[in-house]
């Protein structure tokens, strides 16, 4: 007979909360066709709700409720601070795709509920401690993904993105779930914290058999992140999907990839840092210089914020290598923001479901909509990591981290790339001051506004006063 | 008085709210607002000056506020004489200069509410720099400072010189600024804090120390634009001349020299230190004089000048005695007021006549007296004429490095000979640029005086009242003494010096007149000089490795994207595969070892079986046929299923063709949509490539397979399935039993995603609704009924009795048959298909009842009974398909997951669990003992949604695609021309 497994709703509330909200938004659109401004009601409570029981969690959270559902999930301070920059990365990019939304009429509801559910999925691998539900996560979400890639069916681009994603993005998903299989043969453990635990009190007789599985999960995640040499598909993908979803798809992509490398690496196999430390910091390496070096001859925004983000994951894993969650968590939740912000700019300038952004269309924004051009020039100086914005804190918390672990080397280079990366996001600062507009007439600003509002105020407040939020990421430590 | 500690963080924030507020005031006052800001940096000067006595006697302010406790960085500010003289300078020359530009801009210009507010704004930077006592809290307005000068020397935003020069000014003092955020990282770890005045006190030792200092003054050589870094300098002219005046002569470029003198009481005794002192200043000094000397434009032999006397502030600040230390303070001083007072004036000189080349100009001293009487007493500041404060400067700097003292001797003697080959330069063209401006000059025509327009009082006053105080501070040099030695005497060595006017007849001044006599020579025979410098040219230019620098990175990152970027699929898959060889395949090439016994258990036939795999696998990846493709494929597939046979699982072998066939065939039914071959091959050397990376895959992942078997600690769970399998499950089929007992929940969850992706596949394919045209033959009215490919060609035409098409009910093999046209038709299919259907379906009944104990089940039913119909189809078209299954596939998934469903829950009625399996031995009249096991309904629940997903299958992929292919007139049996390949996205180079 088996005792059916204590049930703590608590830790899956957000997820069913998102998940329901998906549905909810399906059948209203079913029953009553209603206008979009329903449905931005409907998964405007979503999002708030499922926000609401993330932050009923922080507070709940107790060390004794740490796993629930038999050691599936976690409700640890880094499952909820990282699920918080997911939920409101949606409401971020529901809001600057949510012209997108709207154009495509009664599809707009599929794609509310896609990203509802993508949400969902990469909420519950965040917060899991099972590789195997962490790949339920990790597939719930990127298969949604997918679809939103190609959800401006009109255009061929869209179509070659989704494809591609969908063809490279499955293969990466085989690889990891074949380490995870592998880690499972060299350990005999699914959970997280039970690999941490066998190999804090074992000697693993055959250990090559873990680090062939930790190889592929990390190739499979890297992937994910869009971390060089993996990030082939990146540029394609952020140049075809639609504009005004393309931050949300690589935002929540990018932050659960890299809550998965983190809880994996810096919970599961720390022990066997040896192994892994080098291969990470290559990696981190190859994307920071390469990220930036291609960054530099891009004629099209999107393909240079897809680079700069293959140069940011390189960065995040600095904070890997130093092993400093806090740092990592910081960096993410404020890259995440003023990713979604920059490609809020991309939906405004080039219009919602275009396809690429070439940098002609930014010249003498500065004049056209200095409001426009003054936003996006700063989310590109806070990713540039300048001081006084936020992105400078969070490069200097992952460098900083690296540092104190001996890698003084990777943080040298990490600097370098961060030189190269400022040359490219001040290009696009000059094309928009001193060059003369091309194109003429008033650009139409929607719920971008508040997007890019709020973008700007997390990246100058947080740089000025960055303790709210790094004390935070500080608490928000994995079991 | 104000409670001076958070006197400074009002001072700050007072500048944020001014630049934040300056575009307003700007909009309502126009320029006049400039005069109103002017205000702000002007209380910070007056603030600091209140403080003199309590900063005389070490006693200024200091304040300490948490900032970022997580990293360990506090907001620390503290005012001493060096931050003093800083804020004077910063706070004095900075409400000058806004006064300035009240009157020099015109009132219709636009855009200057964005300059106001970055002018305040670089203000409030600088002054936070010069009070910052935290390392990171310096590098962070040492930055801010860049952005805003960034800004501010793009004002003039449509000229391409000023968006160049704003790039190359940003570029590099940042890059310098992140390399000295790497030696402030250093420094910080190695002596635990990021506080100044700690590191100053007790500063840390060592390589790694070394390493820090050098990388700051690498640093502080990009800001003050020392050789060879200084190429930004000259560049950011473009800027408004207040810009230039402000930033490039009192400010900003001081920063590095602040940072200079901030250390140096701490590392001056370092060899390192006195090098690089010696190389950047020494090289500054001199190569910014001799630069000067050429230039025609007044701004840029001004913007040399400043590159010349950065340095040879460096070498005082730097050497590191307490009386070059002092000079330095000092010149620090009057270099502010001289070098901004003339760049106002030539500021009113181009104003005035709308020229700053000296070629262009002669006798402005006639039309502009008192603009030019300013000007000379700023040069002769400069120059060191007496009794300026320059000379006051210049005089003590010569003095303390006669003497020496503490510094090596050669330090000494290199700094002196720098210092007076640099100050007969500074003479030279100290003269050249008051000749320049107002000399009267024989060859050159004089501009019109009407168009010589005077300079409005406000435009004049700033520069007079710098030039000016150059005098008057020179009167008192004793002030000056008291107020700066105490900074000097904190450096480590040499006696303390001394400022004074009138030093009497030393070695020193003797030195000074030949040096002026010098300098008044090189004046004198400039045409020579010109000449000379004209015929040669300098063999390295810092500005072409910068451009050059950044055009090699342009064509390399162009390269990159061209090789790595190619928008193609199966280049990018190669990459990740690779990958996979390299990490977990080193992971395992470097850990493990090959099992020392590798057996072929199966003999013989698995190698049979082994190769003909690898045959077929050959054979695919040569074909370009995309049929051919598939059906080698399909070749392998069922050689794995004969490894299982092998291997003794017949069930999961018969799950393995039957899957394998039902693959073949809907990827038929996909493919007939397709062009029939595969895009053009890639080149040979391409081809090689990728059959490098597929072997080193298959090698790698053949590998794990043998590696992974020796993890294992436990003994298999297969072990005890058998027994388990009949004692709890009641079926020996141990495959069955897995699924429809042992893990029913997840083949629940299995089907479900099939209902829920058969479901999607038909509304992907439906574009209408999709129960339309599910209708078979004899739903249609005689003669209405569509004949498919009536329009081919038909060779057998001739042969054919005619009207034999459609003949009567009783002569039709398949009754879909009469919707083909002849030529489409096969009369050994239709025969084969109408004996094999039943009998099919039997064996898929048998399967599915004998599957608990033999190879079967569910499954299996399912594909068989699936495969029964897409025989019907391809035998009769898609009416044959509604004739052979008149239902909605609907009906077939929701039964099947609701018997599934529904027998999952029956056992809970009986007191079980949830699909525990439950028997009954039950005596049935006629039929006998029955052996009933309620798994098997969940089996036929199995059983109905597979065939329900087969069905959709077939209607969606097939028989829907036919029709749509009737309705665009694209006749889908046939396989279209070649579609050209869509071309890959390719980057925008």
């Amino acid at each position: 007979m088996i005792t059916p497994p204590e049930i703590s709703w608590l830790a899956i509330a957000p997820d069913l909360a998102l998940t329901l909200g998906a549905a909810l938004v399906l059948l209203v659109d079913v029953q009553w066709k209603p206008v979009a401004r329903v449905h931005a009601w409907v998964s405007g409570v979503t999002v708030a709700v499922a926000a609401g029981l993330t932050v009923a969690q922080w507070i709940q959270a107790a060390p004794a409720d740490a796993l629930a559902f038999s050691g599936l999930i976690t409700m640890d301070g880094f499952a909820i601070f990282t699920r918080l920059v997911l939920i409101a990365a949606t409401a971020l990019g529901l809001a600057a795709g949510w012209r997108f939304v709207a154009g495509l009429g009664r599809r707009g509801a599929e794609a509310i509920a896609l990203v509802l559910l993508a949400t969902s999925g990469f909420s519950l691998m965040v917060a899991s401690n099972n590789l195997v539900m962490m790949f339920m996560g990790l597939e719930v979400g990127s298969i949604a993904l997918y679809v939103v890639a190609g959800l401006a069916r009109e255009r061929r681009e869209s179509e070659e993105a989704a494809i591609k994603y969908f063809l490279l993005g499955s293969f990466a998903s085989a690889i990891f779930i074949y380490g995870v299989a592998l880690i499972y043969a060299g350990t005999g453990q699914f959970e997280i914290v039970g690999i941490r635990d066998l190999l804090a009190g074992f000697v693993v007789s055959s250990p090559a058999v873990i680090y062939i599985g930790v190889g592929l999960v990390v190739v499979g995640l890297a992937f994910k992140v869009s971390a060089a040499p993996f990030h082939a598909w990146a540029p394609d993908v952020y140049q075809g999907a639609p504009a005004g979803l393309v931050g949300y798809m690589a935002t929540v992509a990018k932050v659960a990839g890299f809550a998965a490398i983190a809880r994996i690496l810096l919970t599961g196999v720390l022990d066997l840092s040896g192994s892994w430390l080098p291969v990470v910091a290559g990696i981190s390496v190859v994307s920071m210089l390469l990220g930036s070096v291609l960054a530099l001859v891009q004629g099209d925004v999107r393909r240079l914020l897809a680079y700069s983000g293959v140069s940011h994951a390189g960065f995040i894993m600095t904070g890997v290598v130093g092993g400093a969650t806090d740092a990592v968590l910081f960096y993410l939740a404020i890259y995440a923001i003023q990713l979604i912000g920059a490609f809020a700019v991309v939906a405004v300038v080039a219009g919602p479901d275009a396809a690429g952004s070439s940098i002609d269309q930014y010249r003498g924004l500065g004049r056209r909509s200095p409001l426009l051009a003054g936003a996006f020039t700063v989310i590109l100086l806070g990713m540039g990591g300048l001081p006084v914005t936020s992105g400078f804190v969070a490069k200097f918390g992952v460098f900083t981290g690296a540092w104190a672990e001996g890698y003084e080397w990777l943080v040298i280079v990490a600097v370098v790339a961060t030189v190269v990366a400022l040359a490219f996001y001040i290009r696009v600062i000059v094309v928009m001051y001193m060059d003369e507009a091309q194109e003429e007439g008033t650009l139409r600003i929607g719920p971008e506004r508040w997007v890019l509002v709020l973008a700007v105020a997390a990246t100058i407040l947080w740089g000025i006063f960055p303790a709210s939020l790094l004390d935070l990421a500080a608490d928000a430590l994995p079991i | 008085m104000l409670c001076s500690k958070s006197t400074l963080l009002v001072l700050l924030l007072a500048h944020a709210a001014a630049a934040l507020g300056a575009p307003t005031l700007v909009s309502w006052l126009g320029r006049r607002a400039f005069l109103v800001l002017a205000l702000v940096p002007g209380s910070a000067a007056a603030w600091a000056l209140g403080q003199t006595a309590a900063v005389t006697s070490g006693e200024g302010p200091t304040m300490t506020l948490s900032w970022i406790p997580a990293l360990g960085i506090d907001l620390a500010f503290r005012l001493d004489t060096l931050s003093w003289l800083m804020v004077l300078l910063v706070g004095g020359v900075g409400a000058l200069v806004l006064v300035y530009c009240s009157a020099y801009f015109s009132p219709a210009s636009g855009n200057l509410g964005r300059f106001a507010a970055f002018f305040v704004g670089f203000a409030g930077a600088m002054l936070g720099l010069v009070t910052s006592d935290n390392l990171v809290q310096l590098y962070v307005f040492w930055e801010l400072t860049t952005v805003f000068s960034y800004l501010l020397i793009g004002h003039y935003t449509t000229r391409k010189s000023s968006r160049r020069a704003a790039t190359k000014a940003i570029l590099v003092t940042t890059a310098g600024g992140l390399v000295m955020l790497i030696g402030i990282v250093l420094i910080g770890d190695l002596s635990g804090t990021y506080s100044i005045t700690d590191i100053v006190a007790a500063p840390p030792t060592g390589p790694v120390a070394v390493t820090a200092v050098v990388l700051l003054l690498v640093g502080a050589a990009s800001k003050s634009a020392l050789v060879p870094l200084h190429f930004w300098l000259p560049a950011a002219m473009a800027a408004p001349t207040p810009v230039s005046a402000y930033l490039h002569a009192a400010a900003m470029v001081k920063a590095g020299i602040y940072l200079v003198a901030r250390l140096a009481p701490g590392y001056a005794g370092l060899e390192a230190w006195q090098l690089m002192i010696l190389v950047l200043g020494g090289f500054s000094l001199v190569m910014g004089g001799y630069q000067a000397l050429r230039q025609h434009d007044l701004k840029l032999l001004l913007a040399y000048g400043t590159v010349s006397q950065l340095g040879l502030l460096a070498i005082l600040l730097g050497a590191g005695s307490r009386a070059t230390a002092l000079a330095g303070l000092a010149l620090l001083g009057a270099h502010a007021m001289f070098k901004a007072s003339l760049f106002l004036v030539v500021g009113l000189v181009d104003a005035a006549t709308g020229t700053r080349d000296l070629r262009n100009l002669s006798a402005i001293w006639r039309r502009l007296p008192v603009t030019a009487v300013m000007a000379a007493l700023a040069m002769a500041s400069m120059i060191g004429l007496p009794p300026f404060a320059g000379f006051v400067a210049k005089e003590a700097a010569l003095e303390s490095l006669l003497h020496g003292g503490a510094s090596p001797a050669w330090l000494d003697i290199a700094l002196l000979v720098a210092f007076v080959a640099g100050s007969v330069l500074t003479v030279a063209y100290g003269l050249r640029l008051w000749w320049g401006a107002f000399a009267t000059k024989a060859t050159i025509p004089e501009i019109e005086p009407v168009r010589v327009i005077r300079p409005p009082l406000l435009l004049l006053a700033p520069a007079a009242l710098l030039a000016v105080g150059g005098l008057a501070v020179a009167v008192l040099p004793g002030l000056g003494d008291q107020v700066l030695s105490p900074y000097a005497n904190t450096y480590p060595a040499g006696e303390p010096g001394h400022l004074t006017l009138w030093p009497g007849l030393t070695p020193a001044l003797v030195i000074s007149l030949g040096m002026l006599a010098a300098g008044v020579g090189l004046f004198a025979i400039r045409d020579r000089v010109e000449r000379w410098q004209a015929t040669h040219q300098g063999p390295l230019d810092a500005d072409n490795v910068y451009r050059r620098t950044l055009r090699g990175l342009d064509l390399f990152a162009a390269d990159l994207t061209s090789l790595f970027q190619r928008g193609s699929l199966p280049f990018y898959l190669g990459i990740v595969l690779l990958m996979v060889v390299i990490l977990p395949g080193g992971a395992m090439a470097l850990g493990t070892s090959l099992p020392d016994r590798i057996s072929l258990r199966g003999g013989v036939p698995q190698l049979l079986v082994g190769a003909l795999v690898v045959v077929a696998t050959i054979l695919t990846v040569r074909s370009r046929r995309r049929l051919k493709a598939v059906i080698l494929t399909g070749i392998t597939g069922y050689g794995t299923a004969m490894l299982f046979f092998l291997y003794g699982a017949p069930d999961l072998a018969l799950d393995q063709v039957l899957v394998e066939t039902i693959t073949l065939v809907v990827f038929v039914l996909v493919l007939r949509r397709l062009p029939a071959y595969f895009s053009n091959r890639p080149l040979a050397a391409d081809r090689w490539v990728r059959l490098g990376i597929g072997i080193a895959v298959a090698v790698t992942v053949a590998g794990f397979a043998m590696v992974v078997p020796q993890a294992r600690l436990e003994p298999p769970v297969s072990a005890a399935l058998p027994q388990e399998a009949v004692a709890f499950g009641g079926g020996s089929n141990v495959v069955n039993v897995i699924l429809v007992d042992v893990r029913a929940w997840d083949t629940m969850g299995e089907i479900s995603v099939l209902v829920a992706a058969a479901t999607g596949i038909a509304s992907l394919t439906f574009l209408r609704s999709r129960t339309r045209d599910s209708r078979r033959p004899r739903d249609h009215v005689p003669g209405e009924l569509p004949v498919l490919g009536l329009g081919d060609p038909d060779p057998m035409a001739p042969l054919r009795r005619p009207g034999t098409s459609s003949g009567s009910r009783s002569q039709e093999w398949l009754r879909g048959g009469r919707t083909l046209a002849p030529q489409r038709r096969s009369v050994v299919f239709e025969v084969t298909t109408r004996m094999l259907y039943h009998t099919m379906l039997v064996f898929a009944i048998w399967l599915l009842f004998s599957g608990h104990n033999a190879p079967g089940g569910g499954f299996a039913a399912g594909l068989i009974t699936g495969l029964a119909l897409a025989v019907r189809y391809l035998a009769g078209g898609r009416y044959e398909l509604a004739e052979a299954a008149p239902l909605h596939p609907g009906l077939l998934l929701g039964s099947g997951l609701f018997l599934a469903t529904g027998s999952g829950l029956i056992p809970i009625l009986l007191g079980g669990e949830v699909l525990q399996t439950a028997i009954f031995d039950l005596t049935v009249p006629l039929i006998g003992e029955v052996h009933l096991i309620t798994s098997t309904f969940f089996d036929i629940g199995v059983y109905l949604v597979v065939v329900g997903l087969m069905l959709d299958v077939l209607r969606s992929l097939g028989a829907e695609i036919d029709r749509q292919g009737e309705a665009t007139g694209h006749d889908s049996d046939l396989v279209g021309p070649a579609l050209e390949p869509a071309p890959p996205l390719r980057d925008r180079l």
